[in-house]
């Protein structure tokens, strides 16, 4: 219950798949433990699954914390294996122990300054050469490494063997093989750590001979007290590392003169830099490893999974498919099936035959009395806007199973990998309104909860995208609650293209083309640019059972905690609206307004209980609609207008968290102005052409 | 002696004329035909240097060392032009009178660099050719391998990447994070909407930005 965690939603939420992203408990009541517990520390660059194998090996006391002197944040945490407890660093981002970002060089610092019992370097398995010159640096550190060789499920599926034992052997540590989003091969990692032993010999690769050489006089100076070995220490030095030659000269001032002539000695025994002939080498080993111990199947053969995917990236072809998703999907799935026959289904039998009238029957047996207080009470549960009449049975019987279909499609198309290939067909149009294209996840979540997906504008980059978005998605996407019902009303219209409605057409060409020119605006009056668009390809693949299911349950369960309660307590301010009759002189200041979009008085109710909740509104019209009070252009104008109306109270709360309450402030009052002028042009427009629909 | 601008400057002269009228180049051009005329002090000094003669006639020539000189003036002159107009976007008079001083100031290997820096462009602002010079003689006889950001790529062109080099970090960041570097072999394979290549066994999309950060080494 937002009211209880002053400003946090309190749960833990963990997305899998490319656009990995979490929300922790952040417990600043607990500090990083005093107690010299034995380190464990998870190194790697980063999309290799880092945080999921620390979820994996930890327990409690997670806290994530920024690095001291930095805005880089650690995460750390406890855990217990085999009745030892450890405390397990998820370290940031590193690929080289030569870093150039400011990640790279906290991974590097909580490395050498905090002495980790055990290094754990996590790969992604069908990416491992170009990983292994990493693992080799971090053996040549001296400290006892395991090579985790994680989402080995991909490597296998692309027919990648990898001979582990070799391997093992070679490189002279343990080598696991993981999938750490499902747990396979935790255990043995386990297993693998608990049994790290410093290893004797730390140099699998030897370098020219001129470089061994200086590496030999540079260890043979160095007699300080460092987390490295001399070799690993020496080769940073012999790369001028500036952060390794400040730890030295702390230490050690004339060794680091005489060490400093040695590295200027080898300098110039060769034209190119130090630092490129080592990484060449490491380079050249890797490969020679890859070609020992890993086999792979030509890149030549292009499986059907790689031509569908080239398929949906090429927009001759792509936009077909997106347009065939929307069909299916969003029209079909979740708007015909889901807001139509579900939604009947319960609705109409469910609740309306079985559950209502009965409790409308207990109610006037507990209150028999037809009028006064009675009523009211009789009201508040029951009748026709009561907190079970109203807010339950819509809640269960009209928004859940829309909101569920929805997150069920999103999660699917998510598991395929559908979304980044969506992103990248966007990019340009999404540009243009101040976005790029990873703004897609929010975007397509907003047609499921807008609220949700509000929260999901976390993963942007920038504050300017995060405000355009957020304005977006608060003004002209509609959530699925309100999408439901507007398609059920419009799609009963005149029958147009390809057995769909003109005024469901005309509905969303109109709200399409507010989306854009909001867009626009929006990124010409907030100045700057949209960040650069960047975003890796996962295979395309049939989505798994078990994923989604999560993904779906996790959503919606969110969905059932953070938000329904919220409509619930809207039931309740209605009712109390209704009862002081301050609903009806809303509904009356409203009429002016009304008038303009050439909507009788009586329309004025949509908006008002829109407000509140969006299903209510959209409910209103529908009652409206069967009672033959709207043509068919009216209900196209009031359609429009409610979805670009106000955002509904538990997204307004989200927005106010979110983005602030100034900011909050003046999109609502843009908002409502866009509503409403946007409406009265479209009825404008129409009544002047004569159209009828 | 050495050569001061003045002096310079009747070699450009001299040179432009023969540029309009190449015959010129051997018959001399007469004095009468420089609008305002040559400085006859300069003239005097560069034949005492070698760099122009006269004919019978009294038309003056461009010596071989004349002809080098006057080149090297021309090109300086033309590239500044290049510069003030592309790059700093300087127009009109004022591009005019501020290449004309530049032509002087510039030493050679400056203005290989602003030629190298303007990709050696063929003509000057008025249309006008420039003279090649060593860096874009270099270029020509260049074959393979060639450098080019993947931006440039078409589908299907292979390489390995040879380094990023972007102006800000935050692009280097990126590519790092995607496991994108130095040493890795690379396959463009669209470039609309955006651009998308293979890297190993993963496939990447940027856009234009992050791509021209990707400075790919091709295969033939």
């Amino acid at each position: 219950m937002p009211g209880k965690r002053k400003g946090r939603f309190g749960f833990k939420w963990r997305r899998r798949g490319p656009f990995r992203f979490a929300l922790r408990h952040r417990r600043p009541d607990i500090k990083a433990s005093k107690e010299p517990l034995p380190e464990v520390a998870i190194v790697g660059s980063p999309n290799v699954g880092k945080s999921v194998m620390f979820s994996q090996l930890t327990g409690h006391y997670v806290t994530v914390s920024n690095y001291p002197g930095t805005t880089v944040e650690v995460t750390r945490g406890r855990g217990r294996i085999d009745g030892r407890q450890f405390s397990i660093v998820d370290t940031p981002g590193l690929y080289s122990l030569l870093p150039i970002t400011e990640e790279e060089r906290v991974a590097r610092r909580i490395l050498l300054n905090e002495a980790p019992e055990c290094i754990v370097h996590m790969v992604d398995a069908k990416n491992l050469e170009r990983m292994l010159p990493s693992t080799l640096q971090l053996i040549e550190l001296g400290k006892p490494v395991i090579l985790n060789l994680n989402i080995i499920d991909e490597a296998e599926k692309l027919g990648i063997q990898i001979d582990r034992e070799g391997l093992a052997k070679e490189l002279g540590i343990p080598v696991v093989a993981t999938v750490a989003t499902s747990g396979r091969g935790v255990n043995e990692l386990k297993e693998k750590i608990i049994a790290a032993q410093p290893r004797e010999d730390i140099a699998p690769l030897r370098y020219d001979d001129f470089i061994e050489k200086a590496i030999k006089d540079i260890a043979h100076r160095l007699k300080g007290i460092y987390n490295a070995s001399a070799r690993g220490l020496s080769l940073l030095l012999l790369q001028e590392d500036r952060e390794m030659m400040e730890k030295v000269g702390a230490q050690e001032t004339e060794a680091l003169a005489e060490i400093m002539a040695v590295v200027n000695e080898a300098r110039g025994k060769t034209p190119h830099s130090i630092g490129y002939l080592i990484a060449n080498r490491r380079r050249d080993w890797a490969e020679e490893i890859k070609r020992r111990y890993v086999l792979s199947p030509s890149l030549l053969k292009i499986s059907f999974a790689e031509r569908l995917s080239r398929l949906t990236i090429s927009p001759a072809t792509g936009i077909p498919i997106l347009l065939l998703v929307l069909y299916f999907g969003l029209y079909k799935f979740v708007g015909v099936f889901g807001a139509g026959t579900v939604v009947n289904f319960l609705e109409g039998k469910i609740f309306g035959e079985y559950l209502n009238p009965w409790v409308n029957a207990l109610l006037l047996r507990i209150l028999p009395v037809a009028f006064g207080w009675q009523f009211w009470a009789r009201e508040l549960v029951g009748g026709q806007y009561g907190i079970f009449t109203l807010g339950v049975t819509y809640a269960v019987a009209i928004i859940l199973p829309i909101v569920g279909l929805f997150f069920l499609l999103f999660s699917i198309l998510e598991d395929t990998g559908y979304f980044p290939r969506l992103a990248l067909l966007i990019d340009r149009i999404f540009k243009r309104i101040g976005l790029n294209g990873r703004a897609v996840i929010p975007m397509v979540l907003g047609f499921g909860c807008v609220t949700m997906a509000t929260m999901v504008t976390r993963i942007l980059e920038t504050r300017r995208e995060r405000i355009i978005a957020t304005l977006l998605l608060a003004l002209a996407i509609p959530c699925s609650a309100q999408y439901g019902v507007i398609t059920g009303l419009l799609a009963q219209r005149q029958a147009g293209f390809l057995g769909v409605s003109y005024a469901f057409l005309l509905w969303a060409a109109i709200l399409t083309g507010v989306f854009l020119l909001v867009g626009m605006l929006a990124a010409q009056v907030l100045g700057g640019s949209p960040p650069s668009f960047y975003m890796e390809l996962p295979p395309l693949r049939l989505p798994q059972i078990s994923n989604v299911l999560t993904k779906t349950v996790t959503r919606l369960s969110w969905y059932f905690r953070e938000v329904l309660p919220l409509f619930l307590w809207a039931s309740i301010i209605i009712w109390a609206g209704r009862i002081s009759r301050a609903f009806d002189l809303i509904i009356q200041g409203f009429s002016p307004l009304m008038r303009l979009l050439g909507l009788p008085e009586k329309a004025g109710e949509v908006f008002l209980y829109g407000f509140f909740r969006r299903d209510f509104g959209a409910a209103g019209l529908f009652d409206l609609n069967s009672r033959g009070l709207l043509s068919g252009v009216q209900l196209l104008v009031a359609c429009v207008a409610l979805t670009l109306f106000l955002p509904c109270i538990a997204q307004l709360l989200i927005m106010k968290k979110e983005r602030g309450l100034k900011v909050t402030v003046v999109m609502l009052v843009f908002i409502f102005s866009t509503a409403f002028g946007v409406g009265a042009l479209v009825n404008f427009i129409l009544t002047g052409l004569g159209v009828k629909l | 002696m050495e050569i001061t601008p003045e002096m310079e400057e009747v070699l450009e002269a001299i040179y432009m004329a023969i540029e309009d009228q190449p015959e010129k180049e051997r018959s001399g051009v007469a004095l009468e035909e420089f609008q305002p005329p040559l400085d006859e002090a300069n003239l005097k000094e560069l034949r005492e240097r070698g760099d122009v003669d006269f004919t019978d006639s009294g038309r003056v020539r461009l010596t071989p060392s004349g002809m080098e000189q006057a080149r090297g003036v021309l090109r300086r002159h033309r590239l500044a032009e290049r510069l003030l107009m592309d790059v700093l976007d300087v127009r009109g008079e004022l591009m005019d009178e501020t290449a004309c001083q530049f032509e002087h100031l510039l030493h050679r290997d400056v203005a290989e660099k602003i030629c190298s820096l303007l990709g050696h462009p063929k003509v000057c602002p008025h249309g006008k050719p420039i003279p090649p010079g060593r860096c874009c003689e270099a270029m020509k006889a260049q074959v393979e391998p060639a450098v080019a950001p993947l931006a440039d790529l078409k589908p299907g062109q292979q390489g390995t990447i040879a380094y990023l080099h972007a102006d800000e970090p935050e692009k280097i960041q990126k590519l790092m994070a995607l496991g994108v570097l130095p040493g890795s072999r690379v396959e463009l394979i669209r470039r609309f909407p955006s651009y998308v290549f293979r890297v190993g066994y993963s496939q990447y999309a940027v856009d234009g930005e992050i791509a021209g950060a990707v400075y790919v080494r091709l295969m033939s």
